[in-house]
Order: structure tokens, then C-alpha cells, then sequence
């Protein structure tokens, strides 16, 4: 397939990269052709299907756009995928959203990162202030009204996509990856999964999430395997039935997908074919995991990711507690704080070498990445760990206040921010409490006056629903201490004493 | 028991399956103002599905992908759905 014969001369200038996502899959197109390479539901798309798709998409943003970058909300679909590497292929740099985000948060994400575009799928709510520019199939292309904002941060030049990362900042912030990022990232995982053709791999995470990006999409396709969607919703009635009908080889989902399949009382519905299941490296229950070690005879992949750097380990169950060994191209150094280098089996800080790092934010509105890595380039973690004789990574916690939900990193300062704009709001703090099975998202509130209702009110208007506290406490005062800081003891008291709701 | 009253007492469990299901943080207000959307509750994707899946457990119910949104969009909508699917005798 040569598909970049007779394209503008921009894509031909592109190429001076040397190794590109677009001809990597382009070269999986051509080789895998007629086998199938996503389903969902009755819908399956070959390679060569997939490769047209990717070139269509392509076309039409250098038809439609001048220049990048592009906010993108792709679906867990296959004509998303399409999408997602026709823009990559375009040249035109897709930062991919979450498919949760609101309006509101849609639009403030465009102005951050002076996306000059916005693609989302019809039907979708549109952000105030956008217009529709163009048509293609089930997606729409919009520019904000009042013309896009001058960029803060200039795209550098080899920058294939953004993701985002939930940040310490307030809001989401979007990181640059580069063509061999992504590419060494894919190529680490896949072999040390050992993907291949005859792999069918059902991915649950989103398109724009690392786990799903870094496990489900270049490696499968560059492996030849077939990726398959889940249709529909995730309850474990649908999701037990999608289990059988991809007869899935390889599964990817997050722990509360786990949780709910243990339950499942005729047994965990999956078949013999199933070699791997990967499981994003959040509190998965003791119970779920035994659950699903005696029900399948295997143990479940904690995947071990950083955002800023893409995938890091591979777990093979081996080590019970630990997160796996350092993928290919990967490696950690545990350091104290003063960054000495510390022995094995001593717990420290996680320092973080790979070849699929990001290499800049494509904001100003917080610390710099270089900030992130320490002398020698070495990312520096917020992750506390300990590397055991044999190279195998134990998490033992987290520094900062980042809240891992089901799988999802909250930044509590981003909820914050929202909650103290609630009329008869003073103050608040937001935290994650402990609950079976799983971590609540929980704010306390300062207030005489204002009630859950309003403050659900409120949330649901402008933050995701992940984002939304699931557990309000509404206090006249909270604790502080005598700096005026809040008490972690007295908020520790509060959350004992449990929800407290005003009338 | 009319059709209106076994509506009621289905709604009724409900709202009793939805407050245990959320362990207690989602508290109906008064609905003399009408019922709210559950959107509007600020469940989040987990509550919801822990809300569903115990629907499921309560009724004897199975959800399928073509349920129509607007029927997992209130209360008042998902009793009247499931009242239909229980005089069916089947299950979804």
C-alpha cells in the first residue's frame, strides 16, 4: 500500500522522521490484509478495511484543517480507531479527550491547548461557542466561534498526539508524544505479552487511556491480532456475552470489570483461550483476585503505566504483590528523597527510564516537564516502591494527593476548584475514603447553607461524572489547624463519623 | 393491587435498592417536585453499575444493550419498564 504516493507535499515532509506510526500501520495493513482486525458486535473490520479507514480519515482532516493540533473524542469503536491514526497519519497532532468529559470541560481543554479544531462524534453534546465546519460519516468537525486562540506552547514538530494526564495543576494537562514513543511503547508490550496473529484481545479502557493505548492498540495491530469492543454497556450480563462471543484471548479492563465478572453466579464467563488478563495496577479486591485466580487458573496482569511515560512493566503473576518486571527499553532506580540510590528491597522513590516518554506539555499552566525528570533524565515518580532481588516492582504507595477511582487518577484540586464556585460554599476539601471494595471520592464541605443536591447540581454541570464526589459532608467548619490548614486528623474524625448531610 | 399501586410499590423498591446500593450516600430528596433524573443524582459510572447489577439481583431482571436510554434515565421510567418486563413473565 502506498499511500503517501501523491499526498500533499506536507505528509512528504513529514516523513523525515524516520519512523512513523502511519507507515508502521500501514505496513501492518498490507501484511495482515484480510484478516480481521477489530470487531465489535456483529461489526468486524479487516486490515486492509482498517488501512482505508485510517487513509479516509486522513484525507479529510488535511482536507478540512490547516494545522494541528486537534482535539479529538474518540468512542471505543472502530471507526474512532480509524480516526484516531488518520489524524495521527495527518500530521495534524490529535490530542485524544475522554469520552466523559462535559461540554464544559471540552471547551476548556480546546482553549488550553489551543486546539485549532474540535472532532467529535454526531450526537455528541457540542460545547457553547463552537460551530459545525464539517461532515464525515458519524463525526463533525467544529471550530470555537470566536476563532481559536494563539497557541501558549508551540507544537514541536515531532509531535504525533497528545494524551492527557489528570495532573497536580487543577485540570487535565496534555502531554506531546512522539512516533518513536508511541512505537517503543507498542513494541515493549507486545512482545513481552507475546501478541501475535491469533490473538483476540477485548479492551474496555478507553482509546484515550494510556492502558487501552499502550496494550490494545498499536501492539495488537502491529502484532496482527484482532481487537475487539465491547457493544454496549458495561454491565456483567452484556460483558459476560462479549466474553464469549470474542472468545477473548487476551483481556484488558479495569478493576471494577473484574469485580463484577467474580460475581457472575454461574463463574467467571470465560473461555479456554483466555492466556492474559490485564488489570490497571489500582486496588483490586484480595477477594476478586483470588476469585478470579481459582475460577480461571490465572492470575491477573497488574498493568504498571505513568502516564508521563508510558507502559513500564509486565507481570507475568510470578510475585505475588508485585507489579512485574521492566518492560524491554524500561528500567527503575529507587532512590530516598535526596535521590541516593538505594539497594534492593529497600523502599523508595521510583525513578523512571524509557524510550516512550512524553517530551513536553502542551500548556504553560503549571510546572514545566522538565521538572518531572531529575539530573540524569530520569522521570521521578510520585510512586513509592521497592525493586526485589530478582528485578520485580512492588508498589508500597503514592506521594501527593492524586485519587485513583476504579482505575481513574482524580486530581482532587481540579474538584475543588469546581465545589468553592457553589454559591454558599466557603471552603472544601476532596479526598478519597476508603469504602469495600473500593475508593469513594469524597468532599468536605464547608457551609451553613448550601445542600448535596446543589452541590451534585452543580458537579454534574462541569466535571465528568468520575469526577463528581459520590460522598458530600457538609460541616459548618472544618477542622483546621492553627496555620489555617486543613487537619488531617479532624477530617480523618469526620470521615468516621460518615456522611452528614444537611437538610 | 392495580396497575398505578404495583408501580408505586416497585418504585418504592427501588429507591430502597438504589440508597442501599450506593451504601447510603444517595438520599432522595423530597419528591414533591417531581423525581429526579438519576443523571441528576451525580452517581458515578461505578455507582451506577453497582445500582444496575443490583437491579438486576432485586428484580430477576437481566439489562440488554437495546434497553432504551430513557429507560435507565429516571425512577419513575425503569419501574414502568420493569412492571412491563415482570408481566411479560420474562426476562431482560
Amino acid at each position: 500500500m502506498s499511500a503517501l504516493a501523491g499526498q500533499p507535499s506536507e505528509m512528504a515532509a513529514s516523513m523525515r522522521f524516520a519512523e512513523r506510526i502511519g507507515e508502521n500501520l500501514r505496513e501492518a495493513c498490507h501484511g495482515f490484509a484480510a484478516r480481521p482486525a477489530m470487531r465489535m458486535g456483529a461489526e468486524e473490520w479487516s486490515y486492509q478495511e482498517l488501512g482505508a479507514g485510517v487513509e479516509r480519515f486522513r484525507d479529510w482532516l488535511l482536507a478540512e484543517t490547516t494545522e494541528g493540533p486537534i482535539l479529538l473524542v474518540p468512542r471505543n469503536e472502530p471507526s474512532s480507531v480509524a480516526m484516531v491514526f488518520g489524524a495521527i497519519d495527518s500530521g495534524r497532532a490529535p490530542l485524544l479527550a475522554d469520552p466523559a468529559w462535559t461540554p464544559v470541560e471540552l471547551a476548556e481543554v480546546v482553549r488550553r491547548s489551543a486546539a485549532r479544531a474540535l472532532v467529535l462524534r454526531k450526537g455528541s453534546a457540542v460545547p457553547a461557542g463552537f460551530v459545525l465546519r464539517a461532515e464525515n460519516g458519524g463525526y463533525q468537525l467544529l471550530t470555537a466561534e470566536a476563532g481559536a486562540e494563539p497557541s501558549a506552547v508551540a507544537l514541536r514538530e515531532d509531535t504525533a498526539f497528545g494524551r492527557f494526564t489528570s495532573g497536580t495543576t487543577g485540570f487535565p494537562r496534555c502531554l506531546q508524544f512522539s512516533d518513536a514513543a508511541a512505537l517503543a511503547a507498542a513494541r515493549g508490550w507486545a512482545e513481552a505479552a507475546r501478541l501475535s496473529p491469533g490473538d483476540r484481545v477485548l479492551c474496555l479502557a478507553t482509546l484515550n487511556n494510556g492502558l487501552c493505548f499502550n496494550t490494545s492498540l498499536l501492539p495488537v495491530f502491529l502484532s496482527g491480532g484482532l481487537l475487539a469492543f465491547h457493544a454496549g454497556r458495561v454491565l456483567p450480563s452484556s460483558l459476560e456475552k462479549s466474553l464469549i462471543a470474542v472468545d477473548a484471548t487476551v483481556f484488558v479492563a479495569f478493576p471494577f470489570a473484574y469485580d463484577l465478572l467474580v460475581k457472575r453466579p454461574a463463574g467467571v464467563p470465560v473461555g479456554p483461550a483466555l492466556r492474559l488478563a490485564v488489570s490497571l495496577a489500582a486496588p483490586l479486591a484480595g477477594s476478586t483476585r483470588e476469585g478470579w485466580r481459582q475460577a480461571t487458573g490465572r492470575s491477573i496482569c497488574d498493568y504498571y503505566g505513568v502516564a508521563e511515560v508510558g507502559p513500564c512493566t509486565f507481570n507475568d503473576g510470578s510475585v505475588p504483590d508485585s507489579v512485574g518486571r521492566p518492560l524491554a527499553g524500561v528500567s527503575f532506580t529507587i532512590t530516598d528523597e535526596a535521590g541516593l540510590e538505594l539497594p534492593a528491597g529497600e523502599t523508595g522513590l521510583i525513578r523512571i527510564r524509557t524510550r516512550s516518554m512524553a517530551f513536553d506539555y502542551l500548556d504553560r499552566e503549571g510546572p514545566p516537564f522538565a521538572a518531572n525528570l531529575d539530573e540524569e533524565g530520569r522521570y521521578v515518580s510520585r510512586d513509592i516502591g521497592m525493586l526485589d532481588a530478582t528485578g520485580h516492582l512492588v508498589l508500597k504507595g503514592r506521594r501527593g494527593r492524586m485519587i485513583n477511582v476504579a482505575g481513574r487518577k482524580i486530581d482532587p484540586v481540579e474538584v475543588e476548584a469546581v465545589v468553592r464556585q457553589v454559591p454558599g460554599v466557603n471552603d472544601v476539601f476532596v479526598c478519597g475514603d476508603e469504602s469495600p471494595g473500593r475508593t469513594i471520592l469524597a468532599a468536605y464541605v464547608e457551609s451553613e447553607s448550601v445542600t448535596r443536591e446543589q452541590l451534585v447540581a452543580f458537579c454534574v454541570a462541569r466535571l465528568a461524572a468520575y469526577k463528581v464526589p459520590q460522598d458530600f459532608v457538609i460541616v459548618p467548619r472544618l477542622p483546621r489547624s492553627s496555620t489555617g490548614k486543613f487537619s488531617a486528623p479532624g477530617i480523618r474524625a469526620l470521615q468516621q463519623e460518615g456522611t452528614t448531610c444537611l437538610p | 393491587m392495580s396497575a398505578v399501586a404495583g408501580r408505586d410499590v416497585l418504585l418504592s423498591r427501588l429507591v430502597g435498592v438504589l440508597e442501599r446500593s450506593s451504601e447510603g450516600r444517595v438520599v432522595l430528596p423530597e419528591h414533591g417536585s417531581g423525581w429526579p433524573s438519576l443523571d441528576a443524582l451525580g452517581l458515578d459510572s461505578v455507582g451506577m453499575l453497582n445500582f444496575l447489577v443490583a437491579v438486576e439481583d432485586e428484580f430477576g431482571i437481566e439489562w440488554q444493550d437495546d434497553v432504551p436510554p430513557e429507560v435507565l434515565s429516571s425512577l419513575p421510567a425503569m419501574a414502568s419498564f420493569i412492571e412491563a418486563e415482570l408481566s411479560r413473565g420474562g426476562t431482560r
